[in-house]
């Protein structure tokens, strides 16, 4: 068996994935004598238009020495405070699911239960009106948490342009000494004996040889499915909207820092509040629309078209039965994929990043490592995905060949089960991989119309009238602080001067 | 009446808090001691020991943890035990005690401790505690269980009394032969005594011939292992032994010869039967502590566990609709909490290089449950140690046993290189010499005990 240290990484890919991977781990393995190439595919393009982060995600730039003016003022990012969801539970629902905490425990018992508790005493209340994030997107404000401590603390991600952030990240990994080779993989050098990837042949006639190999070619999946034969577990039954056209507006639609996702009968709009446009895609499935169709309503939906072509793209919902295996680790679309509906697919990617780094094998290729690598990675996925399922079922109402299709579908056994648990007693089901956190869970059952038939017993412990007081002062507040925040757009001006 | 293990967990602090019960009212209650973790002798092989501390081993640097450093340290031959990086490991062994503190740049915060107790001294405690809070207490038997037509659940217990006690959610602490879970509903039991082969525990209190341990000794025997549980004034000697390689007069034997203090009471035995009810919720009736299952008296995993169960079935507590949903999400994560603690404890049988008895040939070559033994060779091979967040034992606790069983990694985390050779050795030697001082400078461990329950009555 090998010994000792790896001595290389080559990343196959191109796009944003491979480029993150290399600045990551550049930038982690510093101090290392490993050699970081990266193998660029000529027909390598960047699948989606845009990137967005979750909150969580931000913390992986730290170790890029990237911060968020950086951020903004190299790749025009814009903040983002949550999801808005446009007609999904009905023509004219308009709402919004915000990142971070809402109000706040009572004792033992988590917020919601508050909520749930006026629901089912026939109140009107909203979980979003006790949400500083959710209260700031609504009024299309924004300020930094950090630097004003007067102000209630939201919790922010930010949408990118990809290609800007592509060069953003091969800039930082080239400069921290990662090599670059171009060309086509013609075919890969098997080791006989223990079936790993000792080299790459290229079309030029040239070889790449490494340690280990990052398969970061997308969907495509050239290393991880082409050369090792690992299967693709498919969810697009479940999320069926594969294909995408993506367009620019040349106005701004929102002017509120979220992100919005708005069904329609054949499959839902993405649309992204940028500076002063607004990115567009449209999501739907070839199976029942026809790309002329599909370009149709997004000349209608959009109205104000930008110059820019339409661009369309193809991905499939799902995962690969296994993300490492052998010598090779795959990660972003060549792992997996959903549907972004609540798009966490860049935070996907950099937590993959993050664990393989943890993760990081010697020459001896520890086997219980691809194990524990796989079960966070797919479980992380699948978390993922249910939460975009939830949405899929607010709008299982609409009588279309696209919706009925979905309704049709039988929900997995992990959503189910938390859904009855929700429905049943109001409780969040938490995974150990979640991207979304408590509060955000609870905001998406109750925006799929799951309202629970039972709260919390333990609430009734608690001083009713006592607390209703405290979260009617607590949103006066909240209130009051946000509306002397600054509009996110003259905050963003104020921020590239 | 079964008692239940003799030592709080580090966990307790925050159930004690939760449920409104004053820790130093407990410990003076109880007759209670400071406990930093415990002595594992003979284990791995014998002459050797290491501890268990409650507490962190050194210092993660650059996001790689202490482990793979100290396992780096090894390769160039310094031979400086895991046990000189744990402030609480080094300060149990001096014998000495001080709380930690909240601030994280101090070296007092890298610990936590649990507490010895008296066991029988506990329950009147919390009978107290509970009876002051208005529980009504029924000394009665149970002579039938009467269960509803329509769904099976408990409608009410009948009383030898002639009383007939309702209840919409009934709470089995029955024990092992869990009269309402297993003898009602017949729920049915996980047998785990192939992984966990000790099934009888013969227990003597002592004098104390010295001033209290800040931790308790488990010794390995041939056929089990001695545990020595120091109160204050008493020790609590312990024989936890498998009764299918040896016998009852044997296992005497073997705890009388090893005492040091004068005998107080006799031995007495308790058999028990390591394993899991199939459902520690079962339609209106949640099995707690031993009706619920059982790991035996190591590493306190049974306090542990109850403790567990309580916090959970608060969080999950029921309305009277008792949504099914709910009962299996309680199930799942108890079930959870419960394997983990199992593997933990299989881990000091099973990693052995003991081959002096039928027992220890019997554990070392026995197979165990596939996520320990994806633990096992993880560590074994890189020095990973898998974790999820909430599980019973912390990732220090892990490294501590899986180093001191001897697995030790034929790997170190690659990313340890990242820090020159000479700058780690500086690193870890100061870590060492600033350990070492923040020992000598607390108080002893009688001297801690004194003072502490003075200050309450001062306050």
């Amino acid at each position: 068996m090998s010994e000792g240290p790896i001595s290389s990484i080559a990343i196959v890919g191109g796009d944003i994935s491979a480029w993150a991977a290399a600045a990551w781990l550049a930038n982690r393995l510093k101090g290392l004598n490993i050699t970081i190439s990266v193998l660029e595919l000529p027909d390598m393009v960047n699948a989606e238009p845009m990137q967005y982060t979750v909150p969580e995600t931000l913390q992986f730039f730290e170790p890029l020495g990237i911060d968020d003016t950086c951020l903004i003022n190299r790749t025009g990012a814009t903040y983002r405070l949550g999801t808005g969801l446009h007609r999904l539970q009905s023509e004219d629902e308009h709402r919004i699911l915000p990142f971070g905490n809402t109000g706040a425990d009572i004792g033992y018992v988590h917020f919601h239960h508050f909520i749930t508790q006026a629901l089912l005493r026939g109140e009107k209340r909203n979980l979003n009106d006790h949400s500083p994030t959710a209260i700031a997107a609504r009024a299309g404000k924004f300020c930094d948490p950090s630097s004003n401590p007067n102000m209630p603390a939201l919790s922010y991600g930010l949408s990118f342009n990809t290609e800007k952030l592509t060069r953003l990240l091969s800039d930082n990994a080239t400069i921290n000494g990662v090599g670059i080779v171009r060309g086509r993989i013609d075919s890969a050098q098997l080791n006989p004996d223990d079936g790993r990837i000792e080299s790459l042949l290229l079309e030029s006639g040239a070889s790449l040889a490494a340690d280990l190999f990052v398969d970061c070619s997308g969907e495509d999946a050239l290393l991880i499915g082409n050369t090792l034969e690992v299967e693709f577990v498919d969810w697009s039954e479940l999320l069926p909207a594969s294909r995408s056209i993506a367009a620019t507006a040349k106005t701004d639609h929102h002017n509120i820092p979220v992100h919005h996702c708005t069904a329609t009968d054949d499959g839902w709009f993405l649309s992204t509040p940028l500076q002063h446009r607004t990115a567009c895609q449209f999501r739907y499935s070839p199976e029942y629309t026809s790309d002329d169709v599909a370009a149709t309503q997004v000349e209608r939906f959009v109205g104000d078209l930008g110059p820019e072509a339409l661009a369309l793209s193809n991905l499939r919902s799902g995962h690969r039965q296994s993300m490492w295996r052998k010598n090779c680790v795959a990660l972003g679309a060549a792992a997996g994929w959903v549907e972004p509906l609540d798009i966490s697919n860049f935070h996907f990617l950099m937590s993959g990043l993050s664990r393989l780094t943890t993760l990081l094998p010697t020459l001896a290729m520890q086997e219980g490592l691809a194990t524990v690598f796989d079960r966070a990675m797919i479980e992380e996925l699948t978390c993922v995905r249910d939460f975009g399922l939830l949405h899929y079922h607010s709008a299982r109402w609409r009588d279309t060949p696209f919706w009925n299709a979905a309704r049709e579908c039988e929900m997995p056994d992990s959503l189910q089960r938390r859904i009855e648990l929700f429905a049943g007693s109001g409780r969040v089901w938490l995974e150990e991989h979640e991207t979304f956190r408590r509060d955000t869970w609870a905001a998406a059952y109750l925006a799929a119309g799951i309202t629970p038939r039972a709260y919390d017993p333990l609430l009734d412990s608690a001083d009713d009238a006592q607390v209703q007081q405290h979260f009617a002062n607590m949103r006066r507040a909240i209130q009051g602080a946000v509306r002397l925040m600054p509009n996110h757009r003259d905050y963003l001006a104020q921020l590239r001067n | 009446m079964a008692t239940l293990g003799e030592a709080s967990t580090p966990a307790s602090h925050k159930f004690n808090h939760r449920f409104g019960i004053d820790e130093r009212e407990l410990m003076r209650a109880t007759k209670a001691t400071f406990k930093f973790g415990t002595e594992l002798e003979d284990w791995h092989v014998i002459g050797d020991s290491y501890m268990h501390p409650s507490g962190r081993f050194g210092q993660d640097i650059n996001g790689v943890s202490f482990h793979h450093y100290w396992l780096k340290q090894r390769l160039s031959d310094n031979t400086t035990p895991f046990d000189a990086y744990s402030l609480a490991a080094v300060a149990a062994k001096r014998g000495r005690f001080k709380h930690p503190v909240d601030d994280g740049r101090s070296v007092y915060s890298t610990y936590s401790y649990a507490v010895h107790l008296d066991a029988t001294l506990h329950v009147s405690f919390l009978r107290d505690t509970a009876e002051g809070l208005g529980v009504q207490q029924i000394e009665d038997e149970v002579v039938d269980v009467h269960l509803r037509g329509q769904d099976g659940s408990i409608d009410s217990v009948e009383l030898k009394g002639g009383a007939r006690i309702d209840g919409e959610l009934f709470i089995d602490c029955s024990g092992a032969r869990g009269l309402l879970i297993e003898g009602a509903l017949k729920t049915g039991y996980e047998d785990w005594r192939g992984w966990l082969p000790c099934d009888a525990a013969l227990t003597v209190k002592t004098e104390s011939t010295d001033d209290p341990l800040p931790y308790t000794r488990a010794t390995a025997s041939r056929a089990g292992w001695l545990s020595r549980v120091p109160l204050q004034n008493r020790v609590s000697n312990c024989h936890v032994y498998s009764s299918a390689y040896v016998g009852e007069d044997a296992a005497a034997d073997t705890l009388l010869s090893s005492l040091e203090g004068k005998m107080l009471t006799e031995p007495e035995l308790r058999q028990f039967a390591p394993g899991k009810r199939l459902k520690l919720w079962h339609r209106n009736c949640v099995a707690i502590g031993a009706s619920g299952g059982c790991l035996g008296p190591l590493e306190s995993t049974d306090m542990l566990l109850l403790q567990a169960a309580i916090t959970k079935l608060v969080e999950f507590f029921p309305d009277a609709d008792f949504p099914a949903a709910n009962t299996a999400a309680y199930n799942r994560e108890l079930d959870t909490l419960y394997s983990e603690a199992r593997d933990f404890a299989v881990l000091h049988f099973k990693a052995t290089q003991r081959n002096d008895s039928n027992f220890w040939d019997y554990c070392r070559e026995m197979s165990v449950p596939d996520e320990l033994a994806l633990r096992m060779q993880l560590f074994a091979s890189r020095g990973v140690v898998p974790h999820r967040r909430g599980e019973p034992f912390d990732e220090s606790s892990w490294i501590a046993v899986l180093l001191g069983q001897g697995i030790i990694p034929a790997d170190y985390d690659p990313r340890a290189d990242c820090m020159p050779e000479e700058e780690m050795q500086q690193h870890l030697s100061r870590m060492r010499e600033h350990i070492g001082q923040a020992a000598v400078a607390l108080p002893s461990h009688r001297q801690a005990i004194s003072e502490y329950f003075e200050s309450g009555t001062a306050a």
